[in-house]
């Protein structure tokens, strides 16, 4: 009799701790389900439904709003622009990040000061770093065109336009890319380096047979990431281009941000934000059934 | 539980309270404005910035001073952001249940109009001014016809403006050009375009002769003084009640626009440029552009004594086509947020905004032209019309202007404006036809329009 209360104490403790890991999950849940599931589950009803301007359904149509964007030319723009910058974009950041990674791996002189001058642009905002941009980029009074002592009028000219954007968006994720490839060349065993070297093995044999390797599952994580930024890129084009000149600009969100924040187009917004979601998982899934093959995990 | 354990419920725990606690303010900031002391607060949402946005500090500050204090009242005005940014949240406000989150009042331009001209919280400015027994009539009939939807006056003009051409007239005595002779007509606007043209040494042009890629705003003006008066859109472009398609393509006005526009183009002396038109002007490497009158207070400021600059009525599409250009702009919305006493702090405000002495305060301060006819009687109004004979212009042109020449208002207009840019782009650097250039602007606009009655009928 005497050990019932130390019993419904143990009882208590277990019942509580088989709860407790649910408890926890529990406002990652709240958070997840209001800001990310909900909306995107009612994304995906609005892209199937005809949807006023209120914000409520009209009608429930099946594939059709898909059907009628697929024919429509506006549309087909922002997915050309779209694949253009993803293209153009991934390449240029990954040689940038991983070149100025390279460039400070090996602790010297002066190192953390290089250090601290990539991970600067981490510390500007993305607002702040576009107007910038856009005075730089400005045909007259712009330093760009005055330095090179050219005379390109950026924001007029479709491929121009679409350089600066990329410009811009290699100086925003410079810092973050730079700090993972970083710290990944860093973890590169450097006895596998020296005996390289010992074996007469010169530089670009070292990156390519040691080094690139070593790093590849952050390489891939790097390019997972930028894949992901570039195909939903937006704020960028936002501040900067505002999709012109002509629309050349205009990428996949930036449009959905204009058919459903500017002209309360819920249908068609909801429908092209399907579409970003579809063509971004597609394109990651490609991505890991590369690493299987490209990918060394030591 | 071990250490671990009690850490982590302790972090979720301070977490929930933290949301708790979050929500509640949210749920009480909305109920904070009703609590019934002191004076009724009026919200304004507007999108003021930069001098418009001392104007308008200036113009709630004295209103608070004087009217505001003997009445009681209140102004509080917030910055939203650009024009689209008052009206996206605008709209999160009128789709949420909660009235008395909306602002009293609302500033929008004609793209925010399709979303609160129906809406069931709007006042109708002429009920609400008429019920005070204000009288409308003092208002620029131009002016007050820009926010007219179905013969009822929904908005008060604000801040309001027309299209205008700028020229150089340093320039133009370079060319040998009059300078008090501008382009009349858009055929004169080519051949003025060609001897303005300045090339360097290896043959690429430094100066343009006219810069832009019309877009709806433009063509509200050039199509609208076509044939009397015409319109982009059916229903009076949206005026009478929803468009349900493009007229420009079967009255023929936008054809006789192509083909003065393709005589500029192909004069040599047009630029398309769709970017930092205005800088472009003021740094001198164009000589006309067509822009908003209130650009002019910005560009007087920004070429300085750089060049002589010159503002004219816009030239007209065709010889003939007088009827003059539309207001453009923006204008003051009210919402009832079902609070007492809030209706006749609105009306009190809004007669103060537009009466004549603060009109011609903010016609000074910002460029925008005074929307109330009693501001054109006053003294200093006169003497600053004389002290800047531009500003004239622009007034002189509204009142030669036709009223019935309207802005449109239309579903996707963001859109629409690009469609017709790409478009008139399309047929001068790619060489479509002109007919041809016609139907696919009426096919795609059109597509917006049904897609839009589709799904609010």
């Amino acid at each position: 009799m005497q050990s019932t209360p130390h019993r419904t104490i143990v009882s208590r403790h277990r019942r509580l701790s088989r709860i407790a890991p649910y408890l926890y999950f529990l406002p990652a849940l709240a958070l997840a389900v209001t800001f990310s599931l909900w909306p995107f589950f009612k994304t995906v009803v609005n892209s199937l439904s005809i949807v006023n301007l209120s914000g409520r359904i009209v009608e429930f149509v099946g594939l059709d709003n898909f059907r009628e964007l697929s024919a429509s030319g506006n549309f087909r723009d922002s997915l050309r622009n779209t694949f253009r910058f993803t293209a153009m974009f991934v390449p240029a950041n990954i040689l940038a990040c991983l070149g100025a990674a390279l460039l400070c791996y090996r602790k010297r002189r002066g190192t953390a000061f290089n250090e601290l001058l990539f991970l600067l642009p981490m510390a500007v905002a993305l607002s702040s770093a576009a107007l910038i941009f856009k005075a730089m980029f400005n045909p007259t009074i712009g330093i760009v065109n005055w330095i090179l002592g050219i005379d390109v009028d950026w924001f007029n000219d479709p491929a121009m336009a679409m350089f600066t954007l990329v410009a811009l968006g290699v100086w925003l994720d410079i810092g973050l890319d730079f700090v993972l490839l970083l710290a990944a060349l860093r973890n590169v065993p450097t006895q596998l380096v020296e005996a390289a070297a010992m074996e007469g093995a010169n530089a670009w044999r070292k990156f390519f047979s040691i080094q690139l390797p070593m790093i590849s599952p952050t390489l891939l994580f790097v390019v997972c990431t930028n894949v992901k930024d570039a195909m939903l890129i937006s704020a960028p084009v936002m501040i900067l281009t505002e999709g012109g000149p002509y629309r050349s600009t205009q990428t996949l969100v930036y449009q959905m941000y204009l058919e459903g924040f500017k002209s309360g187009n819920y249908t068609l917004g909801s429908t092209i934000g399907v579409v970003v979601f579809l063509l971004s998982v597609v394109m990651l899934l490609l991505l890991f059934r590369f690493e299987k093959r490209g990918v060394y995990y030591a | 539980m071990n250490h671990a354990t009690k850490c982590i419920a302790r972090i979720c725990l301070t977490g929930c309270i933290a949301l708790a606690a979050m929500w509640s303010l949210f749920a009480g900031g909305s109920k904070e404005s009703a609590i019934k002391n002191g004076p009724t607060e009026i919200i304004w949402w507007h999108s003021n910035s930069g001098l418009l946005g001392q104007a308008t500090d200036t113009l709630v500050q004295e209103f608070n001073e004087t009217v505001g204090a003997e009445r009681n009242i209140k102004v509080v005005p917030v910055f939203q952001g650009k024009a689209a940014d008052v009206l996206t949240k605008l709209r999160a406000v009128m789709q949420s249940k909660n009235p008395a989150d909306l602002p009293d009042i609302a500033q929008l331009d004609a793209t925010g109009i399709i979303d609160v001209r129906s809406y069931e919280r709007m006042i109708p400015m002429e009920v609400l001014m008429s019920e005070a027994g204000y009288d409308l009539s003092q208002l620029e009939p131009g002016a007050a016809l820009s926010v007219t939807y179905k013969d009822t006056m929904i908005g008060m003009p604000f801040n309001s403006s027309t299209i205008l051409l700028y020229y150089n007239k340093d320039a133009f005595r370079q060319a040998g050009l009059d300078p008090d002779r501008p382009p009349k007509t858009i055929e004169q606007m080519a051949e003025y375009a060609k001897a303005l043209i300045v090339r360097n040494a290896q043959g690429k042009i430094e100066r343009y002769g006219f810069a832009g890629v019309p877009t709806s705003y433009e063509l509200c003006a050039w199509i609208g003084q076509q044939h009397g008066v015409s319109y982009l859109t059916d229903m009076r472009n949206g005026h009478d009640g929803d468009p349900t398609k493009v007229v420009f393509d079967e009255d023929g006005t936008m054809e006789v626009f192509l083909t003065e526009w393709k005589k500029l183009w192909d004069s040599g002396g047009l630029a398309n440029l769709t970017s930092s038109v205005t800088q472009e002007f003021a740094a001198g490497k164009v000589a006309m552009i067509a822009a908003s009158t209130s650009n002019l207070t910005t560009l007087l400021a920004s070429i300085g004594d750089r060049f002589e600059l010159g503002v004219a009525y816009l030239p007209m599409v065709v010889e003939g086509a007088d009827s003059g250009v539309n207001v453009g702009g923006g204008a003051l919305f009210a919402f009832d947020r079902g609070l007492q006493g809030h209706k006749e702090a609105v009306e009190a405000f809004i007669e103060f905004a537009v009466s004549a002495e603060q009109q011609l305060a903010w016609h000074v301060g910002t460029g925008y032209f005074p929307v109330n006819l009693g501001t054109y009687e006053l003294e200093e109004f006169k003497a600053h019309t004389e002290r800047n004979p531009l500003f004239q212009v622009a007034i002189d042109q509204l009142h030669d202007s036709d009223p019935r020449v309207q802005g449109v208002w239309i579903p996707s207009g963001y859109q629409v404006y690009y469609a017709f840019q790409n478009g008139i782009r399309d047929m001068l650097e790619n060489n479509k036809s002109i007919p041809q250039t016609v139907q696919d602007l009426a096919t795609e606009i059109n597509k917006y329009i049904s897609d839009y009655n589709r799904m609010n009928r």
